[in-house]
């Protein structure tokens, strides 16, 4: 039996690549979340904080705020603590991975070496 | 300052009036090298103003002729209680002109040199207008105002002193901030020594023939010297060249690296699509498709992983080189890895119609200290080369422990194989093999990134082959266990 809408974990994509967005968003609903999307960082944190979703998907390279201040600024506040992240990046800088991991993110990931389903598998095992 | 000194001792009228006189003549020549360093400072003077400088010499000279007519001092006096005092005549004017403009014309240069200059070059500049502003303002008004309106040459005689703040605050600039080449600077100061010293020899000679030796040594030792300083002034030149050039050659290279990490990102984007959505396809998020789309899909996506993995090691090559990349190493069983690897090659074997097996023995040990997934990216590289190369026959992984501390993973196939002669540059960057299809495929960089990959875990790898005959790429990893311990064994897979 379907899940109802209330059940249905929630999932935040920030992404700004529009294709990617939809890709992620068909994924992770087939795979039964509940999903919510944004295509900038100031959105991303404004929902995340709003909504506190279980986990977000982030990505790095974005308009107005990156993915990494934005992480910043959702673990400064208490309710952003701790949400689950899982980054999705195409920017492979050891750099960037490092910050990203001393803000508590489970995993920093090569966009383009997994597929949406090793994407939504990957947040699974972590909201186990 | 030494004709100064002179010029105040106890010497006859005439010799005295003489030295005095020497003063003078020598002095606008001060004021022309200044404005000569001016111009030439601190890039080499142009020919435009190479000319331009030949004629400023003319006022030089029409100053030393009218010293020489005693225009420029009439005459002399000797003040009680030692040194002497001068009798300007009218030809002070055009002295005094000339003298000043070439002073405030080289400040001006320098001044405005020092605006325009930035960094270490601003602060060598200032120290030395620093230099030159002090002995400008004290110069004129202890050999100009105070002679001149007061008729007091006390002060005057002291003048030349005050070049030591030049000195001083250039000696400064020099070695604190390398204002010019102290290596020149030091080769010209011993020639010029030793020239003084050979000089005065000649001068003292007691016969003809002494004169005419010392004079020969002279006139070789400057030939030398001038050859020699030349020579430094090139090699400093030549280093300040490579300097250059090698901060070119860094600042073209960072410009590089950006531009393949941007070129890189920008390509990764549209692959990402093109293989998530190509993988929902065939998973079935868009309903069911027939199974000879569901194949096409798949050979799209073999296709996609293969370009990824390109700009994958287009982008990670030079950060590997440069070991700018931060390694998550940790304990993990190669075997996994290994299984990993295989399983996301099966439909590319199902589709060449290769026989495709994993060969695991149970209680394999298969503990080791790496990266997890640089080293499942070198498995990757094997077993895509592997099935690159192979066109019928097998494609086998296999593992094992050659000894105790050891663990080998092996990739054999029954493709074209590789000659001796070949396998010697395969590991090489850039290197592609020769196909027998008469062109050469790939990046020629997988097989160069697995081999600073594994020599980066304190493994080795390499390649047994025969051409026509096959390949068995391996590589050895050495055993660590979490605890220490070598006693880990593996849960082992055997099949297709």
């Amino acid at each position: 039996m379907e899940k109802k809408e209330t059940e249905k974990t929630l999932i935040l994509v920030v992404e700004d690549d529009p294709l990617l967005v939809k890709m992620y968003r068909t994924k992770f609903a087939s795979e039964g979340f509940s999903v919510l999307s944004a295509d900038d960082g100031v959105k991303g944190l404004k929902l995340a904080l709003e909504k506190e979703p279980k986990a977000i998907v982030l990505d790095i390279m974005m308009p107005k705020l990156s993915g990494i201040d934005m992480l910043q600024r959702l673990r400064a506040d208490e309710r952003g603590k701790n949400i689950v992240v899982v980054v999705l990046s195409n920017l492979s800088s050891e750099e960037e991975s490092k910050r990203a991991r001393d803000l508590g993110v489970k995993e920093y990931l090569l966009k383009a070496n997994y597929t949406p389903k090793e994407v939504v598998d990957k947040v699974k095992q972590y909201l186990k | 300052m030494s004709v100064n000194y002179l010029s105040n001792q106890n010497f006859s009228y005439e010799t005295a009036f003489i030295f005095n006189k020497l003063i003078f003549v020598i002095s606008p020549y001060i004021s022309y090298a200044l404005l000569f360093f001016a111009f030439a400072f601190p890039t080499k003077i142009n020919r435009f103003s190479r000319k331009y400088l030949v004629f400023l010499l003319i006022p030089v000279l029409v100053s030393n002729v009218l010293t020489f007519f005693n225009l420029v001092i009439k005459d002399i006096t000797f003040i009680p209680g030692g040194g002497t005092g001068v009798i300007f005549g009218m030809g002070i004017v055009f002295f005094g002109a000339q003298f000043v403009t070439y002073l405030l014309w080289s400040i001006a240069l320098l001044v405005k040199k020092y605006l325009r200059s930035s960094g270490a070059e601003k602060v060598r500049l200032q120290y030395l207008l620093a230099g030159v502003v002090i002995l400008t303002v004290v110069g004129t008004v202890t050999n100009f105002i105070v002679p001149l309106l007061f008729n007091n040459f006390v002060m005057s005689n002291i003048g030349p002193i005050l070049s030591f703040f030049v000195f001083a605050f250039t000696a400064y600039a020099i070695v604190q901030h390398e204002l010019f080449d102290i290596k020149v600077i030091a080769t010209q100061i011993l020639t010029v020594l030793i020239c003084l010293v050979l000089f005065a020899k000649v001068m003292v000679s007691q016969s003809g023939v002494e004169l005419m030796v010392n004079a020969l040594i002279l006139g070789i030792v400057v030939i030398f010297g001038i050859f020699l300083v030349r020579s430094v002034v090139k090699e400093v030149d030549q280093r300040r060249e490579l300097e250059r050039l090698t901060k070119k050659l860094k600042e073209t290279d960072t410009m590089k690296n950006e531009f393949i990490s941007v070129a890189a990102h920008e390509l990764r984007a549209p692959l990402t699509a093109v293989k998530g959505y190509t993988s929902m396809i065939i998973e079935g998020d868009t309903g069911p498709i027939s199974d000879k789309a569901k194949e096409f899909l798949q050979d799209t996506l073999v296709s996609t992983a293969r370009m990824i993995r390109l700009v994958n090691n287009m982008l990670d090559v030079g950060r590997i080189e440069e070991g700018r990349i931060i390694y998550q190493e940790g304990f993990c069983n190669v075997s996994e890895i290994v299984k990993q690897a295989f399983g996301e090659f099966k439909l590319e074997a199902e589709h060449k119609n290769i026989e495709y097996k994993i060969d695991i023995p149970d209680g394999v040990h298969a503990s080791v200290y790496v990266d997890k997934d640089r080293l499942h990216e070198v498995v990757v590289n094997f077993l895509s080369n592997a099935l690159k190369y192979t066109d019928a026959g097998s494609v086998m992984v296999k593992m094992t422990n050659p000894s105790l501390d050891r663990v080998k993973v092996e990739v054999i196939d029954t493709g074209r194989g590789i000659t001796s002669k070949e396998q010697k540059k395969l590991f090489r960057k850039f290197y592609r093999v020769k196909s027998n299809i008469g062109k050469t495929i790939g990046s020629g960089l997988g097989l160069y990134i697995s081999k600073l990959l594994i020599e980066k875990f304190g493994g080795e790898i390499g390649v047994v082959s025969q051409a026509g005959r096959g390949s068995n790429f391996w590589f050895v990893l050495p055993r660590r266990e979490n605890d220490g311990s070598l006693d880990e064994r593996t849960d082992g897979e055997k099949g297709n």
